[in-house]
């Protein structure tokens, strides 16, 4: 059991795939310019993740080696397909704003480099606590990404449609830099500077 | 030939790839330390943007579209980029050593560049025929070619510079992205 | 060639193939759950597009291409609309244009009834404006010589700080009209003689 909280937990601090090993920053720059968006996005590499380590460790035993990467493309490919067509169905108008990067899902780092250093030589508990792990450290990553340029790009956060706060000031001045795609690299560099500067993550 | 000549621009200055699409992000902060390696993997990437492009389009439009199976078309363009890459790698091992020392190394990096992917999809959504598909598979490399060479140009001399302990290397590197990134707003008006 | 080498070759290469048929069957099945799902879901995101301008509308008819509309309440022909495409800062933005019910004899007869966005991707906070009111409530009842900057004598004042998209959606409209207008007037005809 606690061989499973320290898996969770890895991927939540002490491996957190965007702040420290710098994985997957292509989506979570890219949709990160709302809240909703980093909720559909981490539940879409959610779902990706966690079932892509269950069937990754369940065929670990009989994966020849030599097909391996391979097979694991075609698993990712399979679910990420699949969560793009529910998207597409039941809720076309996220879908659309995300884009290009739910099918981009496949090439994501985290999901392959879970499936292959983590899932494929460990027990199913264990891989299924990595990958919650990994999408809860994405997940918590964009959303802090996003609720800055939210704010600080449009002077508001709403989320979902319902209205959170506005701050003011900002609201009818808004600072559009942090929409554009510039803030993103402008917000990650001084949250990972902040980090640093905290002793959070160590200085490379 | 006007429109060809404005997907070109499109692609490689005012959407590029790297700043304003944010495709191809992991090779552009991993492999830009050094100038002769941003090259070499710009050439890498070029040639095989173009190559998974027309790969993918002729496979499209004449395999899933005809047989209605285009919710395949994830899985296939994935495929088409991964054997692409082990077939450019087998055959420049055998053919010229030398370019294979320079290139080698990139060339099993691209299978999980973004950037590839990517191009291979915009080409289908914007519903580009032939011609345009090869343009802008070109334009999306020279272009992304051209930031991982500007930057990799900076962060050799940023390495001489006193930068603030906390903002040494990934995060400066990500504050000079978002000034290449207004820099390049200024293509805005081109098209 | 030894039988452990020719085992050795032909079980990944068969279970490669077995992964691929599964995620094949997978696949398909997703697919036939889904596919009407996402139709009924675009054709009713164009429906409510519709309906924005013409409130009472019963039904509508397109052509083959499916780029010219017309919307009818109980068989009465209220207006038409057209989709146009109009290249912008960010890629190709999609409109609706809402046409009233006048004659067709030329272009110049146009009125718009409003716009539309379809889909964009202009920039958020700057180009992206151009899929609020103040911006297109200015194409509500205007005729179509007037869809013109008005920098250069037309209605239509353009979106500060995003110049380029406000003449994409200009010169999408124009351009689009101009080229689907016989189409137009196909449709509006066979949907009268029947």
């Amino acid at each position: 059991m606690v061989h499973i909280l320290k898996n969770l937990k890895k991927g939540i601090i002490n491996e957190n795939p965007v702040f420290i090993l710098l994985l997957g920053l292509c989506p979570t720059l890219a949709v990160s310019t709302s809240i909703d968006n980093a909720f559909g996005m981490t539940a879409a590499v959610m779902f990706v993740l966690i079932s892509a380590n269950i069937i990754v460790s369940l065929i670990r035993g009989v994966t020849p080696d030599r097909v391996r990467i391979p097979v694991f493309i075609v698993i990712i490919a399979t679910l990420v397909t699949i969560v793009d067509l529910t998207m597409k169905a039941f809720i076309p108008e996220l879908s659309k704003s995300l884009g290009i990067f739910i099918p981009l899902i496949v090439v994501n780092c985290i999901i392959l480099g879970r499936a292959e250093a983590f899932a494929s030589k460990n027990t199913l508990a264990d891989s299924v606590a990595d990958a919650l792990g990994m999408g809860i450290g994405f997940g918590i990553a964009i959303t802090i990404i996003s609720f800055f340029r939210q704010l600080l790009g449009t002077g508001e956060i709403t989320i979902f449609g319902t209205h959170v706060f506005s701050a003011p000031g900002l609201f009818d001045n808004p600072m559009s830099v942090f929409i554009l795609p510039m803030g993103a690299f402008l917000v990650l560099g001084c949250l990972l500077a902040t980090l640093r500067y905290m002793g959070a993550i160590e200085s490379g | 030939m006007d429109n060809l000549f404005s997907i070109f621009i499109m692609m490689a200055l005012v959407n590029n790839f790297v700043l304003a699409k944010f495709l191809g992000l992991c090779p552009f902060f991993g492999v830009s330390k050094k100038l002769s390696s941003a090259v070499s993997m710009g050439i890498a990437v070029i040639v095989v943007m173009f190559a998974a492009s027309v790969v993918s389009w002729l496979l499209f439009y004449q395999l899933l579209v005809p047989f209605g199976i285009t919710y395949m078309r994830t899985a296939i363009f994935i495929l088409v980029i991964a054997s692409l890459v082990q077939i450019l790698e087998i055959t420049i091992r055998r053919t010229n050593v030398n370019l294979y020392n320079a290139l080698g190394i990139y060339l099993p990096l691209i299978t999980t560049n973004c950037a590839v992917l990517g191009v291979t999809f915009i080409n289908v959504d914007q519903a580009f025929n032939l011609a345009e598909t090869i343009v802008s598979a070109l334009g999306a490399g020279v272009g992304f070619t051209l930031v991982l060479a500007i930057m990799s140009g900076i962060r050799e001399k940023l390495d001489l510079a006193d930068v603030p302990k906390a903002f040494k290397g990934i995060p400066v590197a990500f504050l000079v992205a978002m000034l290449l990134g207004i820099a390049f707003l200024a293509f805005g008006g081109m098209v | 060639m030894s039988k452990t080498n020719f085992r050795a070759d032909i079980v990944p290469i068969l279970f490669l193939t077995v992964v691929v048929c599964i995620s094949v069957i997978a696949l398909a099945y997703v697919d036939s759950i889904t596919y009407e799902k996402i139709e009924t879901a675009k054709l009713e995101a164009f429906k409510e597009k519709l309906s924005v301008h013409f409130s009472d509308m019963t039904d509508f008819t397109s052509n083959d291409a499916n780029d010219c509309y017309v919307v009818f309440t109980d068989n009465n022909t209220i207006g038409y609309a057209v989709k146009t495409i109009g290249s912008g800062y960010g890629g190709t933005i999609e409109m609706l244009v809402a046409l009233e019910p006048t004659n067709l004899s030329s272009t110049d007869d146009l009125i718009l009834r409003g716009l539309s966005v379809i889909s964009h991707s202009e920039t958020p906070g700057l180009g992206d404006k151009i899929t609020q009111s103040f911006f297109l409530d200015q194409f509500q009842e205007v005729s179509f010589s007037g869809i013109e900057l008005s920098k250069t004598g037309g209605d239509i004042d353009a979106i500060s700080g995003a110049t380029i998209s406000s003449k994409a959606v200009i010169n999408g409209i124009v351009s689009s009209i101009e080229d689907r207008f016989d189409s137009l007037v196909e449709l509006v005809s066979s949907v009268e003689v029947s």
